[in-house]
């Protein structure tokens, strides 16, 4: 179902709860599942995405939207204007707030970002769970993760004695 | 991903999709939006209370509200926490020492193993030693327990003892490291009295086409056979006992090479650098004494540094050589009468000429 709009490439993904998103080709093509699919000429009709419901395929071409290159197939040029070090602040500012989601849609987009191989999301949306593990205690972990402890007494101390070096 | 992943995925029930733990029933990624909107709004959600909305979404408590994860993303994630956390965070769940003896980056140095107390400096001193000990001794559980999983990453500092034992013990790590998933390999001896020689066996038989980046500081390199090294973009010698003959054994395979560093590697008298190596790009030579010949046969160097005794430098097809540093005896009249000639592109060069006579 590709169609042309102001020039643009457009694409539509769908997903599987139904809903339909028009998308710039150069768009989808952050996804390098996606891009795949285009380079084979597997992509003529809408591209139905699995197990990614609309909300998150929704924030996905958010993020894919704010990410693509501003010059060359999309035609913009803000990168003429703008000094590349401030593009980057902004897309700095712009991921903080995107990843502010509680840990339901955090997951969720870690999962589509793994599927759609989507690298850049991936990073950001495993970044928060990453320093969770790094800064925490371990019942804090626990906590933070809605992890349960499954480990047997004798089990634990076993696990924590062979990795004494880290706890040093 | 590719395409066959994704066609997997789309066969894939969700359940299958959730494996890390235990079972679970919360509605995950294909939860029941039904209505149709071409514009749907994003509903940015921040508290825990919200969660629990999305929870109820579909009208059912979830059993579980564990991590709900892919056990592959999970471990993907797990790489990437600093190799001591994850160790540590290894005691949170079963779930979580599972992705601790998955972990794909392993850095074995005195930094990430060794706390203040359990600091050694390579002494006979007895804490010292005992100090060292239990450096090996935690590395070789470490890779006891990565047995069958395979690394992505490997350094590791060795510090002794350098004995025919200890050697044994650092080949059965690198037995277990070194597998078909392993793109960078870095092994440091620490000290210049080592003489491991490194199996290249290994490389021949288990992990060599992945490698990317191979690191090695001070140990023996005899390769007999030529190594299929395919993917290795990055080759660092520091101090390693490999002639001429033998580093083009090496390489013989290595097409995607594009940086080759070669520091105090004593053995080398010749150095040729064969025309199939199209990609490299970057070549420094630092000190390597018993160097006598250099003939360069790569077409597409376009930076070169060296450092040492003089010696009969030929770079014949360099004439992408755009940046040359030169730091030898006699370098000066040699770089007036040679170089206009061999490499007519040169861009900048910076020579060093401890003395003209």
């Amino acid at each position: 179902m590709a169609t042309r709009e102001a020039g643009k490439k457009m694409i539509m993904l769908k997903s599987p709860d139904g809903m339909e998103f028009e998308v710039e080709e150069a768009v989808a093509m952050e996804s390098q599942t996606i891009r795949k699919m285009i380079e084979d000429d597997c992509a003529d009709t809408a591209i139905l995405i699995p197990n990614i419901n609309s909300k998150i395929l929704s924030r996905v071409i958010e993020y894919c939207n704010k990410h693509v290159p501003t010059t060359g197939a999309t035609g913009a040029a803000a990168s003429d204007t703008v000094a590349p070090a401030a593009l980057a602040e902004d897309l700095k500012i712009w991921d903080a707030e995107f990843i502010k989601v509680n840990r339901a849609t955090r997951f969720n987009l870690i999962q589509a970002a793994s599927y759609l191989n989507i690298k850049g999301l991936l990073d950001l949306t495993s970044q928060t769970t990453i320093d969770t593990i790094s800064d925490n205690s371990l019942e804090e972990i626990r906590s933070f993760l809605s992890t349960k402890n499954d480990y047997l007494p004798e089990e634990e101390q076993t696990i924590r004695r062979e990795n004494q070096w880290a706890f040093q | 991903m590719g395409l066959m992943a994704l066609k997997r995925l789309m066969c894939m029930k969700p359940e299958q999709m959730r494996k890390h733990g235990r079972s679970q029933s919360h509605d995950g990624l294909v939860s029941s939006l039904a209505r149709r909107n071409s514009k749907p709004s994003v509903d940015l959600k921040t508290s825990e209370a919200s969660e629990k909305d999305d929870n109820s979404h579909c009208g059912k408590r979830p059993s579980y509200l564990g991590p709900d994860l892919p056990e592959e993303i999970w471990h993907h994630i797990h790489s990437l926490v600093p190799m001591r956390d994850d160790a540590r965070a290894a005691c949170v769940s079963r779930a979580f020492h599972h992705s601790w003896r998955c972990h794909l980056n392993l850095t074995f140095t005195k930094e990430t193993m060794c706390s203040k107390k359990s600091l050694f400096e390579g002494t006979e001193d007895s804490n010292d030693r005992r100090n060292r000990r239990e450096y090996n001794n935690n590395i070789d559980h470490i890779l006891t327990n990565h047995r069958g999983v395979g690394v992505k990453t490997f350094i590791l500092e060795f510090h002794g003892p350098y004995n025919t034992k200890s050697y044994n013990r650092l080949n059965s790590w690198l037995q277990i490291a070194i597998t078909p998933v392993m793109e960078e390999l870095t092994l440091i001896l620490l000290s210049e009295k080592a003489k491991y020689e490194f199996p290249c066996s290994l490389l021949s038989e288990k992990g060599g086409n992945t490698i990317r980046h191979l690191h090695l500081d001070n140990c023996v390199l005899r390769p007999t056979v030529a190594l299929n090294l395919r993917c290795l973009t990055e080759l660092y010698l520091y101090q390693v006992r490999i002639t001429g003959d033998e580093l083009g054994c090496l390489l013989s395979n290595s097409f995607a090479l594009e940086k080759l560093t070669l520091i105090y590697c004593y053995d080398i008298i010749r150095l040729e650098i064969p025309c199939l190596l199209q990609r490299l790009s970057y070549m420094e030579v630092f000190d390597c004494l018993r160097l006598q010949v250099i003939e360069n046969k790569a077409p597409n160097i376009s930076s070169f540094q060296f450092a040492g005794n003089e010696v009969q430098l030929s770079l014949e097809k360099s004439l992408q050589v755009k940046s040359l540093k030169l730091d030898h005896r006699c370098v000066i009249s040699y770089a007036i009468d040679k170089l206009p000639s061999s490499v007519p592109n040169l861009e900048r060069l910076n020579i060093i000429s401890p003395r003209e006579v």
